[in-house]
This record gives C-alpha cells, structure tokens and sequence, in this order.
C-alpha cells in the first residue's frame, strides 16, 4: 500500500467509525515518515538547477502534507479521535494534487523542450 | 496575542502534537494553508522553459524534469508500505475488557453524542492541565472525607435518595488527622430534611 493509499484508508475507515488498530497502523505511519524523510533528502542533497527550484519546492510542499496527515493521523489513533479523519483526508488529497501539478508542469516542459530541439527522451 | 496560525510544534511528544492539532482547525491556519497552495501553484507555473540555455545545461534541465516525474511516480505507486495486518476492524468487533471480564459493546446506530475533534482535542488538554496542576500542588487536592447516601423516599415509582458528601483539601485532612479542631457539637439539618434517613452506605476517605 503506498503513503497516500494508506492516509487515505486510515482516514476513510476512522470516518466510517472504524477502528483503527494501533499495533498496525502506527508501525505503518513510522514507516510512511521513514520514506518521506528520504525522498526529502535526496531533494536536499542534489537541489535542482537554477529555473527547476520551484519543482524541488512543490515536491517538498506536498512531502510536509503528508507528514501533517501522518501526525495528525498518529494523534487521532494514540488518543482515538475519529474526528481527525476530514482534516486527515484534506491534507492528502492536497498532497496528492501538488504531486500531479509536479508531474503536469514537469511533462509538459518536457513535451515542450522535445518539440523545440527535437530531441527524444 | 501570537496568532494560533503560528504555533509550531515546540517540545516533543503527544502534548506538542495535541497543540499543533488544535491549531489547524483555526480560519487563520486554513487561510495559511490556502495561500501557501496558491503560492506553489503559482511558483510551479513560472519554470523557466530553456530556451536560452546551452546544451549540456538542458541535458540537465531535461534530466531534472524526468526525475521530478519519476520522484512524483515513486511516491505514488514504488514505495509500498508493509502492514501487519487489516489497519482496522469494525467497532462492533471490538472485545472491551475490564480485568478479567470482556464483552462486545452494543451497537449504536447513531452517536448520543456529536462532539467535534477541536472539542476532543481541547478536553483532553483541559483533562490534562488540571491533572498537571493537581500533582503540581497537592494541598489543592480534595478527597472524600465521607459520603453518606441517604434514602429520602420509597413509593411506588422506586426509591429516590441522595447522598451527603464531605470533601477535604489536604490542608483539611492534615489537620483532621492531628485532631487540632474543635468536636462537632451538633449537625444542623435543614428544616425539610427527612427526620429518619436509612443509611445505605457510609464510607470514609
């Protein structure tokens, strides 16, 4: 299950009036922070060139979204308060269209550069 | 004032968490969380296009695009979680237990009450100030001294009856304790109250 297939659930179980198992799901939120931490990161490390910045920005902005929604999902299971899950599902649905504005914008420069110097790739 | 919009997650563990919860669900922190939106869609629109750089810096360029889609598919769909087991179960499923004794809660087809999460988060800080303010200074402390229940009535609606309930601060019970206070004489009851009373329960903190 990938970050934002799991906010997703946990958050939609949680409204439903599920829930949520502890020993389950917060090794899981753990998990789900490891990889975001990593993504970041690489991001950090090998920032992009001059023109690219607000690529690496949007990517870090949807990063901190998820890791809201992680925080505010591990609060709502260690104190059970179901409703977290609207808040929960906001900042990953705004995550998720940051990271579809990311692959929009970064495709379309592409297409863009491929029809300027004919290059492929 | 510090505007709630601006408080961060200061301190460690769950009291901090709590905090910044809280201040989510502020119109300042949501107006924040809008404008900062805005402002990513407005910085993604304004990427440079290329067009005056020189090979080997669109070779990067174009590389830098191809890793942007590749980081926004790798979240998306290459890192997947490892869960060890179904992240919930139906509260109908839900064993509640007490010491040795176990049960499945009745269901409820509708919550008795609706209560929001900013009130959830807000009582339980409230919970646990007061819990912290109590351990800070005990003399503030009231316990039971003694509690008597009383039967006033008995009919053929059942039975009503009340309960005369003492409490002391520590301040109080240190000095019960010593035995420096004058004896009681005499109680004064108020004049409607029950001449006879049975007591049913009696107890001492």
């Amino acid at each position: 299950m990938t970050v934002e297939d799991f906010l997703y659930q946990s958050a939609d179980k949680m409204r439903l009036g599920e829930y949520l198992v502890p020993d389950v799901v917060l090794p899981a939120i753990d998990e789900a922070r490891e990889n975001l931490e990593e993504l970041a990161a690489q991001i950090e490390e090998d920032p992009a060139p001059k023109g690219l910045e607000a690529l690496d920005g949007a990517l870090l902005e949807a990063y901190a979204l998820f890791f809201d929604a992680l925080d505010l999902l591990e609060l709502a299971v260690e104190e059970d308060i179901p409703g977290l899950a609207s808040e929960i599902l906001v900042r990953t649905q705004d995550g998720v269209e940051t990271l579809r504005e990311v692959r929009r914008q970064a495709g379309a420069h592409n297409q863009a550069m491929q029809e300027e110097t004919g290059a492929i790739g | 004032m510090a505007d709630i919009a601006q408080v961060g997650v200061g301190g460690s563990g769950i009291d901090s968490l709590e905090r910044w919860a809280l201040a989510q669900f502020s119109p300042p922190a949501r107006n924040q969380r809008r404008q900062r939106k805005e402002q990513v869609q407005e910085e993604l629109s304004q990427l440079l296009f290329g067009v005056d750089l020189s090979p080997g810096e669109l070779q990067i360029y174009k590389a830098r695009l191809l890793e942007a889609i590749a980081r926004v598919d790798g979240l998306e769909q290459g890192r997947v979680l490892t869960l060890d087991g179904d992240i919930a179960v139906p509260r109908s499923k839900m064993m509640v237990t007490v010491g040795a004794m176990g049960w499945l809660p009745a269901e409820h087809t509708s919550k008795s009450i609706e209560v929001s999460a900013e009130h959830e988060i807000h009582s339980r800080n409230l919970a646990r100030t007061l819990s912290t303010s109590l351990a800070l200074d005990p003399k503030s402390v009231h316990r039971d001294f003694h509690a008597v229940g009383v039967v006033v009535a008995r009919g053929t609606e059942g039975v009503r009856w009340g309960e005369d309930k003492v409490q002391l601060s520590q301040w109080g019970l240190d000095i019960v304790k010593a035995g420096d206070y004058p004896k009681v004489a005499r109680l004064r009851l108020p004049p409607k109250f029950p001449t006879q009373a049975e007591m049913v329960s009696f107890r001492a903190g």
